[in-house]
C-alpha cells in the first residue's frame, strides 16, 4: 500500500482497485486516486464498517480523523455531501471518504473519538444530526442559538444582532435593523469572461 | 430544546440500540454519577487572563483534582468560513490572517497552496524561498509568544519582557515586506504580493546573528529552573495512541515521540532542499513541549540561514496573468494588460469544479484548508481545519488521564499554545 499509492510510476490502478474491491466488497461505490489522496464514495448506512476497515485494517491504518467537512447542496435530494478526512500516519498517506444526506447519519465517534466536535459543528452550523452523537450539543454560535448558519439559505447579514441596553442595564437580543438592503456583489458578468483557463 | 422533534423521534430507536456504548462512556459525561454532590463545579472564564483567549471552562473539581473539563468554545466566532463564501478568492485572503492572530502567514500560505493546487499552478523559485522565510518568521514569532506567554501563566514574566523585544523585530521585518505588523496579507496565490525591499534579507541576517544568544538568555533563565520544572515536568502526559486517537498534530505529537512533520512529509515549496531536524520528545509532558519549541526555534534559524544563502533573483510571482495581475509597466504600455489588471481586481480569477484538502506544518500543528470550487470566482465552501481545536477538544483527556490539579489546568492550556482565533473561526 505504501509503495502503491507512495510512487506514482509504479500504481498499478487494475490491481490496486481489485484489492479494494476483496476488501470492502459492495461497501463502496466508487474509488479515485487522485494525485497522492484516496477518495472511497459510500453510502452513509456504511460509514462504519467502511471507517472501521481504513482504521484498523494493516493496508490502511488511516488511525487519525483530521476533518470533516460538509458541502450543502439545497436543491439536491440528498442536501448535504459529508467529507471525512483521515491521515495515516504509518503510511504518510490521506484519503477521504464522501457519503451525502437530507438530514442524518450515524456519528463515527466509537471509531475516532475526537469526531465529537467534528459533528457537534456539523450539527451546529448544518443542522445535520448524528444519531449516535450522546453529547451533540451546539458549539460554536450563541447559547440558545436556533439556526444553522453555514447552510447555503442563511443568509449572510443573520438574523439578530446583540447589544447592551443602558435602560435595562443588560445585554439584549434584537432583530437587524438593515438600514439598507444587503447587496450581494457577485461581480461575474454575464458574457463570462476568461473563465475557461488556458490549459 | 433546539432538536427539531421529528428528528428525535427518529433517532430514538438509533440511541436505544447505542445505549450499551453510551454507557461505556458515561464517565466522559459530565454529570456521571452520584457522587457528584461531594464535588464543586467551577466556572473558568470566559474571561481569564490564563486562557489566552475566551475560554470558558466548565470545570467538575473533587477536592482540587480536576475530574472533568467541559470547554464552551465560540466566544470569538465571526463566522469566516460564511463571509468567505461570499467573496472572491482574493478578497478572501486577509482573513486567514485573522485566525490564529501569532502565526499569520502560515496560514496564508496554507490557503495560497490550495487554490495553487486547485489551479495547478506553479510557483517560481524565488517566491518559494521567500515563503520559507515568511513561514520560518512566522514560527519564531509563534513559539515566542508561546514558549514566554505559557511561562508567564506560570509566574515568570522577565522571558516575556525579553523576548517580546525579538518579536518586534520581526514584527518590523513584516512591516517592511508588507506594511502590516501582523496581519501582512502577503503571500498570495501565484507567488507573493511584492519583492523583498531592499537589504531586508540583510535585516533578517541582523536578526539572525543575535537571535541564538537572545535564546540562550532564556534558557538560562527557564530550563533549568527549579520551579519550572515542578510546575512542567509530567504534567500533561500524552500518550502515543491518545495523540493519534485525538488528532493532535504538531509539538503534541512530537512530544510524543513521532518524527511527524508535514515539512517533512509532503515537502511543500522547497523545504526538501534544505536541511533541518525534527526534535521529539521522550517523555511526552508539558516540559518536552517547551524544550521542544525552544528547539524549533533554532532550527528554524539554521533554515531562515540556509534560504538567505540559497535564494536567488528572478520573479516572484507566477507569470500566468489569469491568475496574477501584470505589472504596473506593463499595465501602462498595454491595453490587454489593463484589462487583465481590472478584471481581476474587480471580477477576480475563476477556479474549475473540484474540492481538495491542503495541509500545512504552522507552528501549531496542521493547518488545513479544504476548498471546494464550483467554477466561479468565489469558493463554493472552505473548511479551515484549525490545530488548536482538535488539541482544546483533547484538554479534558490530558487533564483527567493523570489527576491533575486545577494550577495544572493553566500549565495545560499554555502547552497546547491555544490562540482562539482559530478555534472558534
Amino acid at each position: 500500500m505504501n509503495e502503491l499509492v507512495f510512487e506514482k510510476e509504479k500504481i498499478n490502478i487494475v490491481l490496486f482497485n481489485n484489492k479494494l474491491n476483496d476488501i470492502f466488497g459492495n461497501l463502496i461505490y466508487n474509488i479515485y486516486l487522485k494525485d497522492f489522496e484516496i477518495e472511497f464514495q459510500i453510502n452513509k448506512n456504511h460509514i462504519l464498517s467502511v471507517l472501521n476497515i481504513l482504521k484498523y485494517s494493516s493496508l490502511f491504518l488511516y488511525k487519525i480523523f483530521i476533518d470533516l467537512s460538509v458541502v450543502d447542496h439545497p436543491k439536491k435530494f440528498f442536501r448535504f455531501i459529508l467529507f471525512y478526512q483521515l491521515l495515516s500516519e504509518n503510511y504518510a498517506n490521506r484519503c477521504r471518504v464522501v457519503t451525502q444526506t437530507d438530514e442524518y447519519i450515524t456519528s463515527v465517534m466509537r471509531i475516532f473519538p475526537n469526531a465529537c466536535w467534528a459533528e457537534r459543528e456539523a450539527w451546529d452550523m448544518f443542522g445535520i444530526f448524528f444519531s449516535t452523537n450522546y453529547d451533540l450539543r451546539r458549539i460554536l454560535t450563541d447559547y440558545g442559538f436556533d439556526d444553522f448558519p453555514l447552510q447555503k439559505t442563511f443568509k449572510l447579514t443573520g438574523t439578530y444582532e446583540v447589544s447592551y441596553n443602558e435602560t435595562v442595564k443588560r445585554v439584549v437580543y434584537q432583530n437587524i435593523g438593515e438600514t439598507q438592503k444587503y447587496r450581494e456583489f457577485t461581480f461575474m458578468n454575464p458574457w463570462g469572461s476568461f473563465q475557461k483557463r488556458e490549459e | 430544546m433546539y432538536v427539531n422533534e421529528y428528528k428525535m423521534l427518529e433517532s430514538y430507536i438509533e440511541r436505544k440500540k447505542e445505549q450499551k456504548h453510551i454507557n461505556d462512556n458515561k464517565s466522559n459525561l459530565l454529570f456521571s454519577n452520584k457522587k457528584d454532590r461531594q464535588n464543586l463545579f467551577l466556572n473558568f472564564g470566559p474571561q481569564h487572563p490564563a486562557a489566552h483567549g475566551v475560554l470558558r471552562l466548565i470545570l467538575k473539581l473533587s477536592g482540587e483534582v480536576i475530574r472533568h473539563a467541559d470547554p464552551h468554545i465560540g466566544f470569538l466566532h465571526r463566522g469566516t468560513e460564511k463571509l468567505i463564501e461570499h467573496k472572491t478568492y482574493l478578497q478572501a485572503l486577509p482573513y486567514f490572517d485573522r485566525l490564529d492572530y501569532v502565526s499569520t502567514m502560515a496560514q496564508e500560505h496554507a490557503y495560497s497552496l490550495a487554490i495553487e493546487n486547485l489551479l495547478k499552478v506553479s510557483v517560481p523559485t524565488r517566491a518559494q524561498y521567500i515563503r520559507v522565510i515568511c513561514s520560518e518568521i512566522t514560527r519564531i514569532l509563534n513559539h515566542i509568544m508561546a514558549v514566554t506567554t505559557h511561562v508567564m501563566d506560570l509566574g515568570a514574566v522577565t522571558p516575556f519582557l525579553w523576548a517580546f523585544e525579538e518579536r518586534e523585530k520581526l514584527m518590523e521585518l513584516y512591516e517592511r515586506l508588507s506594511g502590516a505588523r501582523m496581519h501582512a496579507n502577503y503571500i498570495r496565490p501565484g507567488g507573493v504580493a511584492q519583492d523583498l525591499p531592499i537589504g531586508f534579507l540583510d535585516n533578517v541576517y541582523r536578526f539572525l546573528k543575535q537571535y541564538p544568544s537572545r535564546i540562550d538568555e532564556v534558557e538560562e533563565l527557564l530550563t533549568d529552573n527549579r520551579i519550572v520544572q515542578s510546575r512542567l515536568v509530567n504534567v500533561g502526559k500524552i500518550n502515543t495512541n491518545d495523540a493519534l486517537e485525538w488528532g493532535f498534530s504538531g509539538v503534541l505529537l512530537r512530544g510524543t515521540g513521532i518524527p511527524w512533520d508535514l515539512r517533512k512529509i509532503q515537502p511543500y515549496e522547497v523545504y526538501s532542499e534544505l536541511d533541518f531536524k525534527i526534535p521529539v520528545g521522550t517523555n511526552s509532558d508539558s516540559f518536552d513541549r517547551y524544550v521542544l519549541r525552544v528547539e524549533e526555534m533554532r532550527q528554524s534559524v539554521s533554515i531562515l540561514l540556509q534560504c538567505l544563502n540559497q535564494i536567488s533573483e528572478g520573479p516572484v510571482q507566477s507569470n500566468d496573468n489569469k491568475l496574477v495581475a501584470p505589472s504596473r509597466e506593463e499595465m501602462m504600455e498595454s491595453m490587454e494588460a489593463l484589462i487583465h489588471y481590472f478584471k481581476l481586481m474587480s471580477e477576480g480569477f475563476f477556479v474549475a469544479p473540484g474540492e481538495l484538502y491542503t495541509a500545512v506544518e504552522a507552528p501549531k500543528g496542521e493547518f488545513g484548508v479544504f476548498l471546494v470550487a464550483d467554477g466561479t470566482n468565489r469558493p463554493y465552501r472552505c473548511k479551515i481545519r484549525a490545530p488548536g481545536f482538535f488539541h482544546l477538544q483533547g484538554l479534558n483527556m490530558m487533564l483527567r488521564t493523570s489527576n491533575h490539579y486545577l494550577a495544572d489546568v493553566v500549565a495545560i492550556i499554555g502547552t497546547q499554545d491555544i490562540v482562539f482565533g482559530e478555534i472558534d473561526r
